[in-house]
């Protein structure tokens, strides 16, 4: 079986990991929980994957001795047995507390066509015929865990399969072959068939489910700074209706990985079941990556004279900061000047319920480059704001937006004398609304991805805020490839 | 970083004035008054930025017309952020002569200036061209107190009040019109002002007290204390009671200085406003105390005239303060000159002038302002 037919038991399946003891210890970040209509979903794609391979079932053939009242001896040969069609109706997947989930298949058909031979000395008779092979029931047990790199694992065990019944259509509609194919065959090819397909789901498993699981991410890539620690933290929690996948969601720096200062707290989930499936995102998960991009001097800027346009006739020095400073020119005549913002700490999130918010508080320093000496500071300002975010969950990513309100500025320290603050705030405003934020943003509708496997698209977006954690629901389409 | 928009809304251009010129705009060490005269052919209209941060600010164009930059420029557009820019301006007096403006220009002007704190407008030497339509909203313009024309033309000639009245906040203490190419308004169509504490119509020489009739529209000026018509071609202090009295206007002071005021014989007897208590009759060549005056005053300045005897009691109302300094009876009796220990400068509430220094006062009431 190629691996690129899509797996048997795919989709949410994907999500399923056998359990072996990870990185115990840490909380996870970021937790995908997949409910009853989730697993739903997810047995009735598989069943259709699963369809298709048991139809590429090979069955052997079926010869031997007959010994029939008047007839004497002869040789018969049921052969080029071929599975026509197959039809799993009933699925249920469930989550298998401690130890991962259980399929259980049932009120399933298979139809075989074959064609059979009987000969007798020189006496050769031959039809077709036709088997309708009802009321299969198949159950298993997956085991789901991780393996040492966070990556997930499945295998499945205790596979069980049971042919209820069975009908027969022979050709010629002789008594003795009927009765032949009822005392010699019937029960054997039953067997044969129930052990073909649970060897079929067992080999499934291994060559098809588990290299998908593994299209899930460990690492994903945000920008060419940052990345995402998608490995995961210890083996799911299979619960009485829903299974709870636990991945470590650390966002670092790729070009120097630092652990993270602080531990992540556990998160309370709520016990929502409309959709098939819910991640809950830790602030956390935010508040990291807010320390990486301030870190990795993501949240300072620098303006100088050079960086505004060339014809603009408004300048960054001395003289055109006088509306500011109408007393700077005394001491530093016509210099350029450069200002410079810094945020004071790694602005945090704050998630309550309704809204997103954060409060980062800057630093503004104006320095007069003067032609031969360091910059000299000539005054600072304290800046802060209140910006609120809101999040949109695009497809498989995270997009962000925030939504400044207006920065307060207030003067520290002015060594040039007096200083116009509210003309000054109003320009600032300006410029942050006009330029800085909506650079900000664009950098923020990168987004970062989801841990999903290949082939899988979210809708029905639902999103909930949680005090300390986002809560998106989603409902899933698999792309049948 | 985005330019910032100089004044005016007027776009920035690639600089074509070469270094060596010098500014258009200086600003003062305290930063506290800045004046931009743009008399180039091709001023630097950014150097305006020097001013985002005075309080007292002029713009002088130069003489030249501003319509090229109607085209460049929305004056309907919503200002969006840039009003809070305007609100963080400090400027409390702006002065704005020497151009040729459109009137959507100057009322787009006007819209924006509503979003800051100033305080007095004054409107220099403007000729204002074409019309506009009213503002969507009223009074979108700036809370005034003072506002002065001097020298001002508009498309609209005789409806130009009421046009103007338009983007005005009611709450205006103070307007002056000087050399005004029209005072005879349409009144019906004027508002009321209701908080117009001082009209002054000084030097329109040509207005005389027939022009006076059109200007002062009856009921519009409920709020008026004072009255200023210097140099306005009034030709009797009785003409003039029997037009403020046909306007039934309220006055506490009336400003008659600078006209050159006849002597009537016969005076028909006039009631003056019942509140009048100040009238400034100096600086016009009077040669003897006109009759018809109101009876009892508490100011009388009949200062700088031809007064060559003393009055007598009889010819003047009772005054507690008559001012006679500089008429010719003095020589002969330096000593009769004061009635009362009174300041030879001229009451501070018909002093119209704007800056607090006293000497300005003084050449005012000498005439050099005229």
């Amino acid at each position: 079986m190629e691996a690129g037919t899509g797996p048997l038991l795919s989709t949410l399946l994907g999500l399923l990991l056998l359990s072996t003891p990870g990185t115990g210890g840490a909380n996870p970040a970021l937790v995908a929980r997949i409910t009853d209509k989730g697993l739903e979903y997810a047995a009735k794609e598989g069943l259709l994957v699963l369809q298709r391979e048991l139809q590429k079932i090979t069955l052997p053939d079926f010869t031997g001795d007959f010994k029939i009242k008047h007839l004497g001896r002869g040789h018969y040969e049921f052969h080029s047995l071929e599975v026509q069609r197959c039809e799993l109706r009933g699925s249920s997947l469930k989550p298998l507390p401690g130890q991962g989930l259980s399929l259980a298949i049932s009120d399933s058909s298979i139809w075989v066509r074959g064609k059979w031979k009987a000969s007798k000395s020189f006496v050769k008779f031959r039809g077709s015929f036709d088997l309708d092979v009802k009321s299969i029931t198949i159950s298993v047990d997956l085991l789901l865990g991780s393996d040492p790199s966070g990556r997930p694992t499945v295998t499945a065990s205790r596979c069980s399969s049971r042919i209820c019944d069975l009908d027969v259509d022979i050709s010629g509609n002789t008594r003795w072959l009927l009765n032949l194919f009822h005392n010699q065959i019937e029960s054997k090819l039953r067997k044969v068939l129930e052990n073909k397909v649970c060897e079929l789901i067992q080999e499934s498993v291994t060559s098809d489910l588990q290299p998908y699981l593994q299209t899930l991410p460990v690492t994903a890539e945000i920008d060419h700074v940052l990345g995402i620690d998608y490995s995961l933290v210890e083996a799911p929690r299979a619960m009485a209706h829903m299974l709870d996948v636990m991945f470590k969601g650390e966002i670092f720096n790729r070009n120097h990985r630092t652990p993270p200062a602080s531990p992540t707290p556990v998160m309370n989930l709520p016990e929502d079941s409309k959709q098939m499936v819910y991640f809950a995102i830790s602030n956390h998960a935010f508040n990291i990556a807010s320390r990486v991009y301030h870190q990795a001097g993501y949240l300072n800027f620098s303006i100088t004279d050079d960086m505004l346009p060339p014809d603009s006739k408004i300048r960054l020095n001395t003289k055109a900061f006088r509306p500011f400073t109408p007393q700077i020119t005394r001491r530093y005549p016509d210099m350029n000047m450069e200002l410079r913002g810094t945020v004071v700490s790694a602005p945090l999130l704050n998630i309550s319920p309704g809204n997103l918010s954060l409060a980062p508080q800057m630093e503004i320093e104006g320095f007069v480059l003067l032609p031969s000496s360091a910059p000299e500071s000539v005054f600072r300002l304290s800046v802060v704001t209140n910006v609120f975010a809101s999040l949109t969950f695009n497809n498989s990513k995270v997009t962000g937006m925030l939504h400044p309100e207006k920065a307060q500025v207030k003067l520290i320290d002015s060594k040039v004398g007096m200083f116009n603050v509210n003309l000054f705030q109003s320009f600032l405003n300006y410029y942050l609304l006009n330029t800085l934020y909506p650079e900000v943003n664009d950098e923020l509708a990168k987004g970062f991805p989801l841990p999903l496997p290949r082939n899988i698209r979210l809708h029905d977006l639902d999103l909930q805020i949680h005090k300390d954690f986002l809560y998106l629901g989603a409902n899933v389409l698999y792309i049948r490839v | 970083m985005e330019p910032v928009l100089g004044l005016l809304l007027v776009l920035l251009t690639p600089a074509h004035a070469s270094p060596a010129m010098p500014e258009p705009c200086e600003l003062d060490e305290q930063g506290v008054h800045c004046s931009c005269n743009f008399s180039d052919p091709q001023p630097d209209w950014s150097n305006a930025f020097l001013c985002a941060g005075a309080r007292d600010v002029e713009f002088y164009g130069g003489g030249r017309s501003l319509e090229p930059f109607l085209k460049r420029v929305d004056t309907e557009a919503d200002l969006g952020q840039f009003t809070d820019v305007v609100r963080s301006l400090p400027w409390q007096r702006l002065t704005v002569g020497d151009a040729r403006v459109p009137a959507p220009m100057l009322f787009g002007v006007l819209r924006m200036l509503g979003y800051s704190g100033l305080k007095e407008l004054t409107l220099e030497n403007l000729e204002v061209t074409s019309t506009t339509l009213p503002p969507l909203q009223e009074a979108t313009g700036p809370d005034l107190n003072t506002l002065s024309l001097s020298n001002v033309s508009w498309a609209t000639e005789d409806g130009w009040l009421a046009e103007l009245q338009q983007w005005l906040k009611p709450g205006l203490k103070v307007l002056r019109i000087a050399q005004a190419h029209s005072l005879n308004f349409s009144c019906a169509q004027v508002r009321v002002f209701p908080s117009l504490v001082t009209l002054d119509l000084s030097d329109n020489p040509e207005l005389g007290e027939r022009g006076l009739i059109s200007a002062l529209c009856q009921r519009k000026f409920p709020a008026l204390q004072v009255l200023a018509l210097r140099n306005t071609g009034m030709e009797t202090a009785s003409g003039v009671c029997s037009v403020l009295a046909a306007a039934s206007v309220q006055l506490q002071g009336l400003d008659l200085s600078h006209n050159s005021l006849r002597h009537t014989a016969s005076a028909p007897g006039c009631d003056w406003p019942s509140k009048l208590n100040s009238l400034n009759l100096s600086f016009t060549e009077l040669q003897q105390v006109p009759q018809g005056l109101p009876t009892k005053l508490n100011v009388l300045d009949l200062s700088y005239n031809q007064l060559d005897s003393k009055p007598r009691p009889d010819e003047l109302p009772k005054v507690d303060n008559l001012l006679l300094e500089g008429n010719p009876f003095l020589e002969y009796e330096p000593h009769s000159g004061k009635y009362d220990s009174v300041v030879v400068t001229a009451p501070v509430r018909l002093t119209l002038a704007v800056s607090v220094s006293g000497t300005l006062a003084v050449l005012q009431g000498a005439g050099l302002f005229a």
